[in-house]
């Protein structure tokens, strides 16, 4: 794979006498260069055939080059706050997180984003997200991310989202006796009134948020597993509880 | 998933084990069309309603799985497959287990 290295002491220089065009501009061409680099990796880890060669590649691809694009995204993100090329940078690199870049950097895109753009509508998808990405930003900053989104964006759908991810990150994997559990039911129960708005399953938020609160009350590791009771495909009925007495594995599941 | 389900289903067919699948993917008649096609046998609720089970539980994604052991009580909870190994350790547990008492 080639790794090419940026001339970021060139770009730092250049930053001053951009105009918003060429901050765009810049912008596309790294993110077009990074795609490339995607391609390069999917490609060369498509001809080894040991995972572990695999597991190391992409571990290296992690450590350096993540890192460097991620830099170059932010250096041009910073020096465009409260715009769209500032956006669409923290974006990039607040996404990152998620194919592994660590450090600090993803930390200080969440901190941009809800800072910068809280007026807007765009932070709907961040509100989604940040349920999935919690672990990677950590749990500290992705908690205090979602308050500040549930309580201070104009936006009911960005409102909703925060609630449903914020309820979700409190309440997920605790024992039942978490005071964070407590919090989540109280934060999920605020959802009561968000029956306008959809969530991204198609149900409205208040179905959702009570779908949340029952999984994280009945359907946490350790519980009793709720009974149910279902149709097979010939037809026939059955209940949970006919198992009783065997492991059950519950697979939902489709093709595709 | 699927190849790993067979043998799955296959390797445990005299112990206290059951395979249940929670399908959502459309009417029962094409379903069913498709596990014949597929060589699937074990037992499959059919939910082309999706204000169903898997509404209630709050499935967000899939595979969606959750291990429940001989006594009904929920021991682990994936969202993803946890990779193939992971799942055969953690039944194999559980049947040990079931089968001790």
């Amino acid at each position: 794979m080639i790794l090419t290295k940026p001339g970021l002491a060139l770009a730092l220089c250049l930053l001053g006498s951009f105009t918003a065009q060429d901050a765009k501009q810049e912008l596309q061409s790294i993110q077009k260069e990074l795609d490339q680099e995607f391609k390069e990796l999917r490609k060369a880890a498509k001809e080894l055939t040991d995972e572990q060669e695999v597991g190391a590649l992409y571990e290296e691809f992690q450590q350096k080059v993540l890192p460097e694009f991620a830099e170059r995204l932010a250096v041009v993100a910073r020096a465009n706050p409260g715009t769209d090329v500032g956006f669409d940078g923290w974006s990039h690199v607040f996404g990152l997180a998620s194919q592994g870049l660590s450090g600090q950097l993803p930390g200080e895109a969440l901190t941009a984003l809800t800072r910068d753009f809280l007026p807007s509508e765009k932070l709907e998808s961040l509100a989604i997200n940040l349920r999935f990405e919690a672990p990677m930003v950590g749990e500290a900053k992705a908690l205090q991310a979602l308050r500040k989104l549930a309580a201070s964006s104009p936006h009911r759908k960005v409102q909703a989202a925060a609630l449903y991810s914020l309820g979700a990150v409190l309440g997920e994997k605790r024992k039942p006796d978490d005071p964070r559990l407590a919090e989540a039911k109280q934060v999920l129960a605020q959802l009561a009134s968000y029956d306008d708005v959809k969530s991204l399953n198609g149900s409205s938020y208040a179905k959702s948020g009570a779908a949340l609160i029952f999984a994280l009350e009945n359907l946490s590791p350790g519980r009793p597993c709720p009974d149910f009771n279902a149709v097979d495909a010939e037809g026939a009925g059955f209940k949970l509880s006919d198992y009783k007495g065997k492991v059950v594995l519950i697979d939902f599941w489709g093709f595709w | 998933m699927l190849p790993h389900e067979k043998a799955l289903v296959k390797r445990l067919q005299d112990k206290p084990f059951a395979l249940l699948g929670i399908n959502n993917d459309g009417p029962a008649a094409e379903v069913l069309a498709k596990f014949q096609k597929e060589g699937i046998t074990w037992r499959n609720a059919i939910e082309p309603d999706k204000d169903s089970l898997a509404s209630k539980w709050n499935v967000s994604g899939y595979p969606n799985l959750y291990l429940v052991d001989a006594q009904g009580v929920i021991r682990d909870h994936w969202l993803g497959s946890p990779g193939d190994e992971v799942l055969d350790q953690r039944i194999d547990e559980l049947v040990a287990e079931a089968q001790k008492k």
